[in-house]
């Protein structure tokens, strides 16, 4: 896609790249690089570092009993969140995408999950599912569905379910923007014509529309898997990744390893295993899509 | 609708469907927004009433008004807006040549420099929170907005630059040659020609910033330690204290949060959508 | 009175021991007037803050004490940890802070001496039970504030219908009450049990030791959460729970949003409620509650105990401030300005000899004073609590629901392996 045409500057690249390549190093490579740093050092509780430690916290971390099962979830709670709010958000868009009496209105509700902030949207969620005075078992109650009420949250498979609802409730609004704008791209003629051709909805859909939503779907994917994958405040504000370590995600136990256990070093380690981790994802992702042919 | 008439029937039946599931689509997303605004409306000991009211047996409008007394919510609201702001225009500052550049230009380092950008993507300061808060003692920039616009520009860098190349490529090179031939400099091609056409792309930056930046809480609560800096998000969790939770202001104060936000966002909505475009065809 | 758990953040101890550079501040050159500094934590008190009570009072302090000033700034309980830690890192120390620990700046030399701290005379009125606590390596670097109890609180209305009509106090009495208030009071829960991460580790000493259980042995210099006095203690609840005695899910239910909700609902007959109970069901619902309190139960063959729980001032040496701390200090703890301060905290049991002297008269105050002989602290002195606290926290619960052998197991190979 560089077209190559232009006259270099005196300096080449430096000064248009330059201070945005200072800025990521010096605020995100720096500290990424302090937190690798960490995870190989021995630090007390109070935080201070007595020295260089190998690869003793990684060790810990391996031996800790509650990772298997947390991977094991995350794994889960990436993929399901990820493929399903892309799933949801096709036909969403799709929708929004046609003209009908208040579209406005409803493209301006579907920002709100997106411009309000997680933690309130998590902590509001908690509220509608508790088990003691959520309007979900008040609802399910007077319409007849539940004779008592469930502690929805309190149950380690459904809290997790419902966990995942609400992270793919605050996903889809940013997720069906994209595939929104990738849906004007889509020539109206061409559809106009393969109508006049007698192919069917779906047809018309599956052939001429979906393959052209291919990069925004791309996009909005890759974006989510790093979202989702670094999720905090929705298991914090809702679970607390409990009970006990139930609901936990790698995220969420890394800060569970450092504040309540006060094992700095190994919480470091779980952060920098979790870069990996989310590196791993990513490049098998893009790999499965063939996304440099897009992209180049 | 341009479709030829040729079935009316089907086609207003489609156009019911249509309407139906998008109100319902609109219901789903703002319902739980609409509890929380019922929530806020209730006296406090309603809140937790067992089992719950749907309504308040007193609507507490005061709950939006005392808010503002018992915090100091108008220095939050400005305090969130300065930082989303100039983070977004640090972003718009430093993305702006670097996006332009790459998208117009090979040269060495252009694929480490892409590779760098999909990177940092992935990094969300939550995770890097313990070396930035040393990183920040070391300049002695704990406590102070600067900080916060610096962290929050950098990390939405990424996206910004990946948006806004995306969009500058898919500009015709020829519309910048005509104006050079006409003796505009390469500044004055970028400022004159290219930004006008690439609005949607800047406002898209400009809306993913703002938010990440409005809607950040750990990197604030950790760096900042004067009341008067705190922004909305890490002053409304104030009310979650040890001994009370003040939930019908914290309902009520972040509703207040979200509305300027929402306006915002509507009042751009329609270059979001064509901003969004570019970044997803190639 | 320890810090919340509630609140979505990285802790800032992480955070703070980033800060390797809290390292030296320089002592304050010698200026005419110098500037007292004091971060206090809020307590509830009638729901405004304290702030108004700490601004007069160091206005008061400024006019007796010419040359010294002195600015408190009040912040909540949830944040005041990373506040504190937040200021020794950039060099903004203050000299006084007042909150729920004093052990790991002890630790680190960043403290005076309590004796430092106040004159002899002020010292020797501080009830020794809370000086006793307030030790590091045998020396007292904080100086208590004041203290909470916990208690058996209930509702009266419900053990009546039950006909119920003297609390229980053994473990078996306990179950016989329990399956009369269920038999009577349908939706009722009988105990409200918090074992959510909020207080799990308070809820814990008390059933623990309400069975001779502690969680430290102080003689073998040793971590003891898995000791057979606990582990009957949590196998007792187990049984509460498997009879649905207590509330559903005891591992997720926090003391504020569950169980004082349930109770101030009048859908729990007793829960293990702190000096502020009371207050805070007339703020939350519960004011229609007709309320009682007495002692905890006790397992077979021992005695009742209360929690209790104390926060403290310390001082900091980092601005160099010691004398004009200890004016200050013995200005707060003269009686009428130590009252006023009680007063805007709410309710809470004094640290002082002389105001406990007076509290014991207060009809609300006084048994939970009669119980605090009785009182086991939690060890805040030994240098892994917060790491033993928050694995309680995270997984206690699950004692209740689980196999409590296992689970406290588990916590106690944590506790061994905290440093």
């Amino acid at each position: 896609m560089a077209t190559g045409s232009i006259r270099r500057g005196r300096f080449g690249a430096l000064p248009w790249i330059g201070p945005a390549v200072v800025l990521i190093l010096v605020m995100v490579v720096w500290p990424a690089i302090e937190m690798i740093r960490t995870s190989l050092h021995e630090i007390d509780q109070t935080g201070i570092a007595k020295g260089w430690n190998g690869i003793s916290n990684y060790r810990t971390l391996i031996h800790n009993p509650d990772l298997p099962q947390t991977l094991v979830r995350t794994l889960i709670w990436v993929s399901v969140v990820v493929s399903l709010t892309v799933l949801i958000s096709l036909p969403v868009a799709q929708i929004l995408h046609g003209k009908f009496p208040g579209r406005k209105v409803v493209r301006y509700s579907i920002i709100i999950p997106w411009a309000a902030s997680v933690v309130m949207t998590a902590t509001i969620w908690r509220w509608i599912l508790d088990g003691f005075y959520g309007i979900l078992n008040r609802i399910l109650q007077d319409v007849g569905v539940l004779k008592d009420p469930i502690d929805w949250l309190g149950n380690p498979n459904s809290a997790f379910v419902f966990l995942m609802v609400v992270a793919i409730f605050v996903s889809v609004p940013f997720t069906t923007y994209v595939i929104l704008a990738g849906l004007t791209t889509v020539p109206e003629d061409i559809l106009e014509a393969s109508s006049i051709d007698g192919a069917n909805g779906w047809k018309r859909y599956k052939e001429i529309t979906f393959p052209l939503l291919r990069s925004a779907l791309l996009v909005s994917a890759v974006i989510n898997l790093i979202n989702v994958f670094n999720s905090f405040p929705i298991i914090w504000a809702m679970t607390g990744g409990g009970p006990g370590y139930s609901t936990d995600t790698t995220t969420t136990l890394a800060y569970k390893i450092s504040f309540r256990d006060q094992d700095i070093g190994q919480s470091a380690a779980m952060a920098t295993v979790n870069f990996a981790i989310i590196l791993i994802f990513i490049s098998i992702f893009l790999k499965v899509s063939k996304w440099r042919e897009t992209s180049e | 609708m341009t479709m030829a008439g040729s079935s009316r029937k089907r086609f207003t039946g489609r156009k019911v469907s249509l309407t139906i599931s998008g109100w319902v689509i609109g219901a789903v997303f703002i319902l739980p927004y609409l509890y929380m605004l019922i929530t806020a409306l209730k006296p406090k000991a309603e809140i937790t009433k067992i089992p719950i009211d749907y309504l308040p047996s007193k609507w507490t409008w005061a709950n939006f008004t005392e808010v503002w007394h018992v915090l100091p919510l108008a220095g939050y609201l400005k305090s969130s807006f300065l930082v989303a702001f100039a983070a977004t225009l640090v972003v718009l500052i430093f993305a702006v040549p670097a996006a332009y550049y790459v998208a117009r230009n090979k040269f060495r380092g252009r694929t480490a420099f892409l590779m760098l950008v999909l990177i940092t993507q992935m990094f969300s300061p939550t995770a890097l929170v313990v070396g930035i808060f040393r990183e920040m003692i070391k300049f002695h920039l704990v406590d102070t907005y600067f900080s916060l616009i610096l962290i929050y520009g950098a990390f939405n860098m990424a996206f910004s630059i990946w948006i806004l190349s995306s969009f500058f490529a898919s500009i015709p090179v020829e519309i910048e040659e005509a104006a050079w031939i006409d003796g505009a400099s390469r500044i004055g091609t970028l400022r004159r020609v290219i930004l006008p056409l690439a609005m949607p792309g800047l406002v898209t930056a400009f809306i993913f910033t703002f938010i990440a930046a409005w809607n950040e809480y750990v990197i604030a609560l950790t760096l900042m330690s004067s009341p008067q800096r705190e922004p909305l998000t890490v002053g409304l969790t104030s009310l979650i204290g040890q001994y009370q939770i003040q939930w019908n202001y914290l309902f009520a104060g972040s509703l207040i949060a979200i509305i300027p936000v929402v306006i915002l966002f509507a009042s751009i909505e329609k270059y979001l959508v064509g901003g969004l475009t570019a970044g997803s065809v190639k | 009175m320890k810090k919340s758990t509630r609140r979505v953040a990285f802790s800032a101890s992480l955070v703070l021991a980033a800060t390797g550079v809290v390292g030296i501040s320089l002592p304050v050159a010698h200026a005419a007037t110098v500037n007292l500094t004091m971060v206090a934590a809020d307590y509830p008190g009638d729901g405004k803050t304290q702030q108004a009570q700490w601004d007069g009072l160091s206005k008061a302090f400024a006019a007796a004490n010419p040359g010294i000033t002195m600015t408190v700034n009040v912040v909540s309980w949830d944040v005041i940890d990373d506040k504190v830690k937040t200021l020794i890192a950039t060099g903004k120390t203050p000299d006084i802070v007042n909150k729920g620990d004093y052990s790991a700046p002890a630790a680190a030399g960043l403290l005076y001496k309590a004796s430092e701290m106040v004159s002899a005379s002020t010292l020797a009125d501080i009830v020794p039970t809370f000086l006793n606590n307030s030790m590091y390596n045998g020396t007292a670097y904080a100086v208590p504030d004041l203290a909470s109890a916990r208690a058996l609180f209930y509702n009266k209305d419900i053990l009546k219908k039950a006909g119920v009509t003297k609390l229980p106090t053994t473990y078996d009495e306990l179950i016989t009450v329990l399956s009369k208030i269920k038999a009577k009071n349908p939706g009722v829960y009988g105990y409200a049990v918090p074992m959510g991460p909020e207080e799990a580790q308070a809820e814990f000493a008390i059933w623990a030791g309400g069975n001779g259980g502690r969680m430290y042995d102080y003689t073998a210099k040793k971590w003891t959460i898995n000791s057979p006095a606990n582990i009957g203690a949590m196998t007792f609840l187990k049984k509460l729970n498997d009879l649905k005695y207590i509330e559903p899910n005891p591992a997720k239910c926090d003391r504020t949003a569950c169980a004082q909700t349930l109770f101030a609902a009048g859908k729990a007959a007793f829960i293990n409620g702190s000096v502020f109970l009371p207050a805070w069901l007339k703020a939350n619902g519960g004011a229609g509650i007709n309320l009682g309190s007495g002692a905890f139960v006790h397992g077979p063959g021992q005695e009742a105990v209360t929690l209790g729980v104390q926060d403290y001032f310390t001082a900091y040496k980092a601005n160099g401030h010691q004398a004009e701390i200890q004016k200050f200090m013995d200005f707060l703890y003269q009686p009428a300005n130590y009252a006023d301060f009680l007063t805007a905290a709410g309710g809470f049991i004094p640290a002082t000899k002389s105001a406990g002297a007076v509290a014991a008269k207060d009809p609300a105050l006084a048994p939970f004073i009669a119980l605090l002989p009785k009182a086991i602290f939690y060890p805040g002195d030994i240098a892994t609590f917060p790491a033993v606290k928050g694995a309680l926290q995270t997984s206690v619960g699950l004692a209740i629901t689980g196999n409590p052998t296992k689970v406290l197991g588990d916590i106690q190979k944590k506790a061994l392996a905290a440093k």
